[in-house]
């Protein structure tokens, strides 16, 4: 276990810094002049050399890299080129957003693919089973935005029963965070669910095959009871895999889905930064979120051998030669 | 009767692969039931509990303590079978949860067969499984995961598993057939013992018929989804009627007593010409005529079931080891 954190957080140390580096490299190579971008092309020469000596632009690549990264380090990601206003605080303003939107929407679809990837595995060769694999077919076919638009319309305009574009912090309100993170949650979770639906499907399926099944009702379980207890335990591993693999799409309809809704995120943060030519803030807020990935990441390597304790135990035999 | 059979047919598809005609297992009995890989020994086994997938089909009757189980929904029977059936696969590796700790899996069985149980009655009871399947000598077993166990304990634990409700039967299907040769012993002697002491049926089924000889009182041998041959293990080994039944003790190097084993010196054994057909592709009349050394143009008509004055049930045609005048009576 030791090993697996050991190597797990060399990986995401790793990954980190080289993230930081192309994000930093991309964003200079292909913003342009900073300074002039911000002045517009028709400012003069000595002004838009003045700003750029007063942002540190003016220093080498490398310098300003290492400053923004001793920066991003101690907590101290600057201040925006043109608002002027503080990254880090607006950046930890609506990181809450984001990472409710995807946590919920990541716990949603897993519990309800267990159910639905376990409801068709049983049924495989009934028609049930089949409706269950059309819905999954739909759900990856509809886009998230339009799944949000439709709610929108459908249950904010026409029905009125919830908020669109008003976002309640949960410290303000409990209840008023549930009313207006309710449907992008959804929006979001309905692509996942269908992904993982069909991993666990096939897990499930697989597992229905092994002799332990047989044991666990040979102990007195009926069908369903041995695939609540031990069915879905050694399926969800497969969950975490797909859990992993999919985060980068959980991110990207997170994007969207803040668009779509309104709501004050990371991601809405980057597409009005991109839009404002906010270099540092679009630079900042997209480590913050390869960072959360990265961390996500690192979790469900370690959650990986917590479940698998054939896993845990190569890992040990490994760290004794 | 602990467990009576009558009329069994297992349907896969169209093909009906076992039918049993009557099987019987007195309370505390043992009984081999014993044929070449392919025979439908598991499957027969497996009908028993309830275990097999609900799209095979089982028609006729199979009673336990004279209730029947055949048709039962799947929570009337899940409930007899955690209580009153005891079940040992074979390979023991793949019939654990590799994901759950050897001492859960063994309380579970204990809860799902004994209830109402407190947790402290299934704590104690563990223990007690523990020693009594041999375990309580291995450091934290029940801490342990079933890949850190070897094979030996691995099906002791299955064992354990399997005797939790304190069954009226145990089925053991091929238990020690994925172990080595070393600690066979060991589990035949465990699975011997616990049905002598607890007086509990026990329903052995093995390809290996020395294994068999060692642990039944009666032996049963089945063929192409038939019982062939059935009878005292004495009768059945020693004076063995059926063509197949003398085609396999032929091809076993356990059987033959040391002045016979003297004769068999330098010669291979007698391996049955050709193999197991796949289901639905044995011949019709006597399904094991078409690698029957003996077989004559009678074996293309279902050979009746004869029984002789020792209780001693053959399907054969042209049997072995009888009298002229009974080979008559049988053919006609
Ligand atoms: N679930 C199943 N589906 C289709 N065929 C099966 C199934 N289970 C067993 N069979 C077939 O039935 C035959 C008998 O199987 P089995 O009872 O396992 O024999 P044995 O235990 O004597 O080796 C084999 O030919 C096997 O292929
Ligand atoms: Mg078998």
């Amino acid at each position: 276990m030791l090993r697996l954190l050991l190597r797990s957080t060399v990986t995401l140390v790793l990954s980190a810094l080289g993230g930081s580096l192309v994000i930093f490299l991309l964003l200079r190579a292909l913003g342009g002049d900073i300074a002039t971008s911000i002045l517009g092309v028709s400012a003069d020469p000595a002004s838009v050399a003045a700003l750029g000596a007063e942002l540190g632009l003016d220093r080498p690549w490398a310098v300003q890299y290492l400053d923004w990264l001793a920066g991003f380090a101690q907590g101290d990601l600057g201040r925006s080129y043109g608002l002027r206003y503080d990254i880090a605080e607006v950046i930890g303003n609506r990181i809450g957003v984001t990472l409710s939107l995807a946590f919920f929407a990541m716990v949603i679809a897993a519990a309800l693919a267990l159910f639905f990837g376990s409801y068709s595995a049983i049924n495989a060769h009934r028609r049930r089973g089949g409706l269950v694999s059309a819905a999954t077919q739909l759900g990856l076919a509809v886009p998230t935005f339009w799944v949000g638009l439709m709610m929108i319309s459908v249950f904010s305009i026409q029905l009125g029963w919830l908020p669109s574009g008003e976002y309640v912090p949960w410290t303000e309100s409990l209840w008023g965070a549930v009313r207006s993170l309710l449907m992008p949650v959804l929006a979001l979770s309905i692509p996942l669910t269908a992904i993982f639906t069909r991993y666990v499907r096939s897990a499930m399926l697989d597992v229905l095959e092994e002799d332990f099944m047989r044991t666990a009702r040979a102990k007195g379980r009926t069908l369903h009871g041995a695939i609540g207890v031990h069915g879905i335990r050694n399926a969800s591993i497969s969950l975490v895999t797909v859990g992993v693999m999919q985060l980068g799409v959980l991110i990207a309809g997170t994007v969207v889905i803040e668009r779509v809704f309104s709501l004050p995120g990371l991601g809405d943060l980057v597409v009005s930064a991109i839009g404002s030519r906010e270099v540092l803030v679009v630079q900042s807020t997209v480590f913050v979120i390869l960072l959360i990935i990265l961390c996500l990441n690192f979790l469900m390597d370690i959650s990986y051998g917590l479940l698998d304790p054939r896993i845990r135990d190569a890992e040990r035999e490994a760290s004794h030669v | 009767m602990t467990l009576s059979i009558r009329d069994l047919a297992i349907q896969i598809g169209t093909d009906r692969v076992v039918h049993v005609d009557a099987l019987d297992v007195p309370a505390g009995g043992r009984l081999g039931l014993v044929g070449e890989s392919g025979s439908g020994k598991t499957l027969t086994a497996m009908s028993i509990a309830g275990l097999l997938a609900p799209e095979i089909r089982v028609n006729g009757s199979v009673q336990l303590d004279g209730r029947e189980l055949v048709g039962r929904a799947d929570r009337s029977m899940a409930r007899i079978r955690g209580a009153e059936i005891g079940v040992v696969f074979q390979d023991p590796l793949r019939a654990l949860n590799p994901m759950m700790r050897i001492g859960r899996q063994i309380a579970e069985a204990v809860r799902l067969g004994n209830r109402p149980i407190s947790g402290a009655e299934i704590r104690s009871r563990v223990v007690e499984l523990v020693d009594q399947v041999g375990l309580s000598g291995v450091e934290g077993v029940t801490r342990r995961y079933p890949h850190q166990l070897s094979g030996g304990q691995r099906q002791r634990t299955l064992i354990a598993v399997a005797i939790a409700s304190r069954p009226k039967l145990l089925i053991a299907d091929e238990p020690t057939t994925a172990l080595d040769v070393t600690v066979q012993e060991g589990i035949l002697d465990l699975l011997l013992e616990l049905s002598t002491t607890r007086r509990m049926a026990l329903l052995f089924v093995s390809h290996d018929l020395g294994v068999v000889r060692r642990v039944s009182e009666r032996v049963a041998v089945m063929y192409g989804g038939r019982l062939v041959e059935t009878g005292t293990a004495r009768s059945v080994l020693e004076r063995s009627h059926h063509r197949y039944t003398e085609a396999l003790i032929a091809a076993s190097p356990w059987l033959t007593g040391p002045t016979e084993r003297a004769e068999l010196i330098g010669r291979p054994l007698d391996a049955i010409p050709g193999s197991v057909p796949e289901f639905g592709q044995f011949p019709e009349g006597c399904g094991f005529r078409d690698r029957c050394t003996h077989a004559i143009d009678r074996c293309a008509e279902r050979p009746p079931a004869t029984t002789t004055s020792d209780d001693h049930t053959f399907t054969c045609w042209n049997p072995a080891h009888m009298r002229e005048a009974d080979l008559h009576d049988i053919r006609t």
